[in-house]
């Protein structure tokens, strides 16, 4: 039995997902039941995610998946219709200094272009009462020793990323919230990058990483939490994820298929021929067909072990669904 | 908090984490929310902020000499250099140059590196009030230069061209003038506000003060007073003189609060509710 965890419409976290409350003296990142549309489109849909001091989370999900939103939602920068999130325990918005408890990237091309590198960190520094020794000392870290008195306008886009990643560890924060961080980057700066994420959470950091780039996160996550259309379909420590990834099934009666992985509340996908993808070992697949007397047409492994793999199978269609009631994949 | 570093052989730099612990160049105060010598700070430090103030210095040096220098040349031998002139003189420019500073200050990160500054300090409605007393500050001093320039300038001119300088009602001049740039700035406040945009703002802000009371002026000319009459309520220019000579109507108070508190209240709210990014 896997020990993925999967979401429950009801937005409670599954037996056997990460453990509640806050590890001592690091920061979690806690996501319940959140819940954001615009207009008819709905952006995310009753999430859940924690994210633990001194882990790696990777936050995936194809284009207009709802990462973005909700990656806005969890910094102030837009509002949730329905649930929280939360940053310790607070919403960001109250947090009495943000930038010393949670560093931020989420789109360096938000760098202001007619400053140069090292006043953006200097503003950044006096704007969360860090010294200005900091900002020096930041700019060295992100490698920009020799750009710091170029305008941000000058800068490629992966020097961008390294400045924007500066502006997110000048308060030296306990948390760290990146999107997209690799882009632009290149080898080097993808290892560098991958040390340092690393080295943060090996401190007792906390940090949650969304990002297209699969074989970069499987290289440098802990965790993996992986949305389609809003809703989480599947989730857990990376080799959980990955040891599973999906299994194809389809049976004669596709309703009553369709009830019968609803009733067992794992996360799946409904696939356009009929079939479903669930994030479920073959075998559990079978004993819930057995359980309800289902004749199986099909059921195929759809992973081969990699994070790609698992991430097209489960997300990968016209629509992902998630059934009501959360359960751990292996029960 | 302690740094800790990695070796990195391959890295731009030292592969280095943040330990979350007291850093030896640790934190100097705990910020608040309110900060215009931040905002300052960050409008200043703007290579386009740099731009547009040495243009704009250039153009009220030049409209300043341009008033006080000419006027020997084109009036009588007995007439004395007017401060007031020169005061009216670079407060045309003023009209245009106010505007565009407040809103620079004020939108200038809009839309896109508002974002950096609201993940800094997410308070929104701190940041808006700070970034408005950092715009006024820098309406208040431009105005005192300008105005201190042209009054030298005047009484520099009039000493050297033998004719003297007259400083005939100028406190009343100062104070109409002076009034009619803080309402020119306070509007821009209002658009930049509402609008969020600095393009927007700009051309709002400093095209409907002239095209309001030019209109006003040739309707009322044409002999349409009541379409004149309602113009009043929304003509900032003549709202300040009205002020300055005490001679306070219903319009002059309409104005303000029709072209600068309810726009400035409703671009507050946007301010504080707009989803960023």
């Amino acid at each position: 039995m896997t020990t993925t965890t999967h979401r429950a419409a009801d937005g409670s976290r599954a037996a056997g997902s990460a453990t509640e409350g806050s590890s001592a003296g690091g920061l979690e990142l806690r996501i319940e039941g959140l819940t954001k549309s615009y207009g008819e489109q709905r952006a995310v849909d009753g999430l859940d995610l924690l994210c633990e001091p001194g882990s790696v989370t990777g936050f995936l999900g194809p284009n207009g998946a709802g990462k973005s939103t909700t990656l806005r939602i969890l910094t102030g920068l837009a509002e949730a219709d329905a649930g929280h999130a939360l940053v310790g325990g607070s919403p960001f918005r109250a947090l009495p200094q943000p930038a010393r408890t949670i560093g931020v990237m989420l789109d360096a091309r938000t760098l202001h272009p007619g400053r140069t590198g090292i006043e953006t960190l200097r503003l950044a520094a006096r704007t969360c009462g860090m010294p200005a020794s900091r900002a020096d000392e930041v700019l060295s870290l992100v490698g920009l020793d020799g750009a710091g008195r170029k305008r941000v306008r000058g800068y490629s886009y992966g020097m961008r990323q390294r400045l924007g990643i500066g502006v997110a560890l000048i308060g030296d924060p306990a948390a760290l919230v990146l999107d997209e961080p690799a882009n632009g980057l290149d080898p080097e700066g993808i290892r560098w990058m991958r040390r340092l994420l690393r080295s943060f959470a090996d401190a007792g950091g906390t940090v949650l990483l969304s990002s297209h780039q699969l074989h970069e996160v499987q290289a440098t996550v802990d965790r993996v939490a992986m949305i389609a259309h809003g809703r989480l379909v599947a989730e857990g420590t990376l080799e959980d994820v990955t040891s599973q990834g999906g299994t194809r099934v389809a049976a004669t009666d596709v309703e009553a298929l369709r009830r019968a992985i609803e009733s067992s509340g794992v996360a799946s996908t409904p696939k356009s021929d009929g079939s479903f993808t669930l994030a479920l070992e073959p075998a559990d697949v079978g004993r819930l067909a057995l359980e309800h007397s289902l004749v199986l047409t099909e059921l195929q492994r759809l992973s081969d072990g990699s994070l790609e793999d698992v991430f097209f199978s489960l997300t990968d269609d016209d629509r992902a669904s998630t059934a009501p009631a959360a359960q751990e994949a292996s029960a | 908090m302690t740094t800790t570093t990695t070796p990195n052989h391959s890295g731009p730099s030292k592969a280095s984490a943040p330990s979350h612990r007291a850093s030896p160049a640790g934190p100097t105060r705990a910020p608040g929310t309110v900060r215009p010598l931040l905002d300052l700070r960050q409008v200043l430090d703007t290579l386009a902020m740099r731009i547009l103030l040495a243009v704009s210095g250039v153009c009220v040096l030049g409209m300043a000499l341009l008033a006080t220098v000419l006027q020997p040349l084109i009036l009588e031998p007995d007439i004395q250099v007017s401060s007031g002139g020169a005061l009216i003189a670079v407060s045309l420019v003023l009209s245009v140059v106010l505007p565009v500073l407040t809103v620079l200050t004020v939108a200038g990160e809009w839309p896109q590196s508002i974002q950096q500054t609201f993940l800094l300090r997410p308070r929104r409605t701190g940041v808006l009030v700070s970034k408005v007393i950092a715009a006024l500050a820098i309406t208040i001093l431009v105005m005192a230069v300008t105005f201190g320039l042209a009054l030298g300038l005047s009484a520099l001119v009039g000493s050297v061209s033998g004719r003297g300088a007259s400083f005939q009602n100028l406190g009343d001049n100062i104070l109409g003038l002076g009034l009619a740039g803080l309402f020119s700035a306070l509007f821009a406040i209002a658009c930049a506000t509402l609008l969020q945009g600095t393009a927007l703002a700009m051309v709002v802000s400093i095209v409907v003060p002239f095209v309001v009371t030019i209109a006003g002026n040739l309707i009322g000319a044409l002999g349409s007073q009541t379409v004149s009459d309602v113009l009043r309520y929304v003509d900032l220019s003549t709202a300040a003189q009205a002020i300055a000579t005490n001679q306070i109507e219903v319009s002059s108070i309409m104005a303000p609060v029709l072209l600068i508190v309810l726009p400035f209240i409703a671009g507050a709210i946007r301010w504080s509710r707009r989803e960023i990014g």
